[in-house]
C-alpha cells in the first residue's frame, strides 16, 4: 500500500512536499536499499562507491516517481538503473580500480571449502570481470535472475545474455581451485 | 548445479547498506527539494542565503565522508590483496614442502 | 599498482625496524621487466585505516581484521613476467642474506635444482612473533612479502591452512627450524 501511495505522489493526487509521502519513499527505500546496494557493492567490490551509487539511484527514483507504473516496477526499475548506473561509472571512470583478473592470484587448492576467504576471493574475482559479464554474473547469481529478465534488464538479446555469463563462468573457472570446478554432482 | 556456482551465490548473496543509509537518502532528497523550492521574493532573500548556506556546508560534509570513506575503502582493498598473496604463496611454500618430502618418502633405503 | 620513486625515498629515510626487510634497488628494477607487479605498502596508520572499514561480523573481514590488529606494516613485491629467466637469484641475495641474521628463523627453506625456491621465516623476540618474510621464486613468478608486527597465528590460520606450515606457525618454533635442508634435489 505504501508503495502505491509514493507511486501516486507526482499523479498529482497527493503532493510530493506532505511528510506522508517523504514516509512512502522512504519505506520504498528500506524495501530496496539491499537490492540497490549488493547489485552496486559485489560490482564495484567498494562499499564506499557502491553507496555512493545507490544513494545516486534513490535520489533518480525520487526525481522520476511518476514513471513507476506499479509497485512491482519500482524492484525492475530500480535494478535496471543501478545495473546501467553501475556499468556506466565504470566506463567514465579515469582511474579504474579494478585489480586485472590476471594479476590476481590462483586460488590455491585446498580440500576445506569453508576457508574463510575463498568468498571474498571469489568476490574479488567477479569484480574483475569485464563489465558486462560481470553484470551478467551478478544478476544471475546474486539477483537469482533468469536470462530472459537478465536480458530486459540489461536491455540486451537472450543469446548475447548468454555468452557474457558462459564467457564470465569461464573465466572464474580458470581461476577457481580444482573442486570448485566440479560439474554436476 | 556445480559446485562454483553455489559458492557464487553464497558470495553473491544481498548485503545491508551500512547503517544509516536511508536516512542519507532522505537528507539528500530533502536538501535537493529544499534547493528548488528555493524562495524567488526578495523579501524572503535572507531566508534563501541561509537555505543555501545549509545545503552547501552538508554537501561539503558530505564530500568529506565520501573522501574519508573511499580512501578507507583503498586502504582494505591493498590490505586484503597483500593477505591474499602471503596466503597463497605460504601455501605455494607448503606446497613445495609436501613435494620433498613425498620426493623423500619415496627413496629407497 | 606502481611505485613512485618518491615513496620509495621516503621509505628509506625512515628508521627500519629489525623485522623490516629492506628490499634492494634491484628489486624494484624488475618492474620494468614485468608484466604485471604488485607493488604493496602499508604502515600502521594505513592499516589502522583500513581496519576500521572492516566488518569484525562477517567471516572473511573479520579474519583480516583480527590479523591486522597488531601489524605494523605490510610490504609485498610481486613480479609476474611473461617468460622464464627475467630476474637471478642476485636480485634476491641480499634479501636471504637478511633473513640469515640471528632472529630469524626460517621454518620453510625448499630450494629446487631449477632455481624455484620458497622461504618463510619468523622473526623472533623472546618468545613473541614479531615478523614474518615470505620469499617465492618461481619460472615466472617472484613475491617478497615481509610483516611486522606482533602476529596473531590463530588469524593467520586462515591464510596457511595446510597442516605442516599451520602447525608450526601456531606452534611458534622458538629454533631455527628447517622442514628440508636447503639445496634439496628435486630430480
Amino acid at each position: 500500500m505504501t508503495a502505491a501511495r509514493a507511486v501516486r505522489s507526482l499523479a498529482g493526487e497527493v503532493p510530493l512536499a506532505e511528510a506522508a509521502d517523504k514516509a512512502d519513499f522512504e519505506t520504498l527505500v528500506r524495501e530496496h536499499q539491499a537490492m540497490v546496494f549488493s547489485i552496486a557493492c559485489h560490482f564495484f567490490h567498494n562499499e564506499a562507491l557502491a553507496e555512493e551509487v545507490a544513494q545516486e539511484v534513490f535520489l533518480q527514483l525520487y526525481k522520476n516517481l511518476e514513471r513507476i507504473e506499479s509497485p512491482a516496477h519500482v524492484g525492475f526499475w530500480l535494478r535496471r538503473t543501478t545495473s546501467h548506473r553501475c556499468i556506466d561509472h565504470l566506463r567514465r571512470s579515469s582511474a579504474r580500480h579494478e585489480v586485472q583478473l590476471e594479476r590476481l592470484p590462483e586460488i590455491p587448492e585446498s580440500p576445506e571449502a569453508g576457508d574463510p576467504l575463498l568468498r571474498e576471493r571469489l568476490r574479488r574475482l567477479v569484480a574483475s570481470l569485464p563489465e558486462k559479464p560481470r553484470m551478467v554474473v551478478l544478476l544471475r547469481f546474486g539477483e537469482d535472475l533468469d536470462a530472459e529478465d537478465i536480458g530486459r534488464v540489461l536491455k540486451m538479446p537472450v543469446r548475447t545474455v548468454w555468452s557474457h555469463l558462459y564467457r564470465g563462468l569461464a573465466m572464474l573457472r580458470e581461476k577457481a581451485p580444482r573442486y570448485l570446478k566440479e560439474e554436476a554432482r | 548445479m556445480s559446485r562454483l556456482e553455489d559458492e557464487l551465490r553464497q558470495a553473491l548473496r544481498r548485503r545491508e547498506p551500512p547503517a544509516g543509509f536511508a536516512e542519507r537518502v532522505m537528507a539528500r532528497a530533502r536538501a535537493r527539494e529544499r534547493e528548488q523550492r528555493r524562495p524567488r521574493w526578495l523579501g524572503w532573500r535572507w531566508l534563501a542565503a541561509a537555505t543555501a548556506v545549509v545545503v552547501v556546508a552538508a554537501g561539503l560534509h558530505f564530500m568529506e565522508e565520501r573522501r574519508r570513506r573511499l580512501e578507507g575503502e583503498r586502504a582494505k582493498e591493498q590490505v586484503m590483496l597483500a593477505l591474499e598473496l602471503t596466503g597463497a604463496k605460504l601455501i605455494l611454500a607448503e606446497q613445495r614442502v609436501q613435494q620433498v618430502i613425498g620426493f623423500s618418502l619415496a627413496l629407497p633405503n | 599498482m606502481r611505485k613512485s620513486g618518491l615513496a620509495l625515498m621516503i621509505l628509506a629515510a625512515v628508521p627500519l625496524a629489525a623485522q623490516q626487510i629492506k628490499f634492494p634497488p634491484a628489486l624494484d628494477k624488475l618492474a620494468a621487466k614485468a608484466k604485471e607487479t604488485a607493488n604493496v605498502n602499508l604502515d600502521a596508520s594505513t592499516l589502522g585505516l583500513a581496519s576500521k572499514f572492516m566488518s569484525g561480523e562477517k567471516g572473511e573481514e573479520s579474519a583480516a581484521k583480527k590479523l591486522v590488529g597488531g601489524l605494523k606494516s605490510i610490504h609485498v613485491r610481486s613480479f609476474k613476467f611473461e617468460k622464464e629467466g627475467e630476474y637471478s637469484a642476485a636480485d634476491v641475495s641480499s634479501i636471504r642474506e637478511q633473513l640469515r641474521g640471528a632472529q630469524w628463523a626460517c621454518i620453510v627453506s625448499v630450494q629446487k635444482k631449477d632455481g624455484e625456491s620458497a622461504d618463510v621465516c619468523l622473526y623472533r623476540e623472546g618468545e613473541a612473533t614479531t615478523g614474518l618474510a615470505v620469499l617465492a621464486a618461481e619460472p615466472k613468478e617472484l613475491t617478497v612479502v615481509n610483516i611486522v608486527g606482533t602476529l596473531s597465528l590463530e588469524a593467520l590460520g586462515s591464510l596457511t591452512r595446510q597442516l605442516g606450515i599451520a602447525e608450526q606457525l601456531k606452534k611458534g618454533l622458538a629454533e631455527t627450524k628447517k622442514a628440508v635442508p636447503p639445496a634439496e634435489k628435486d630430480e
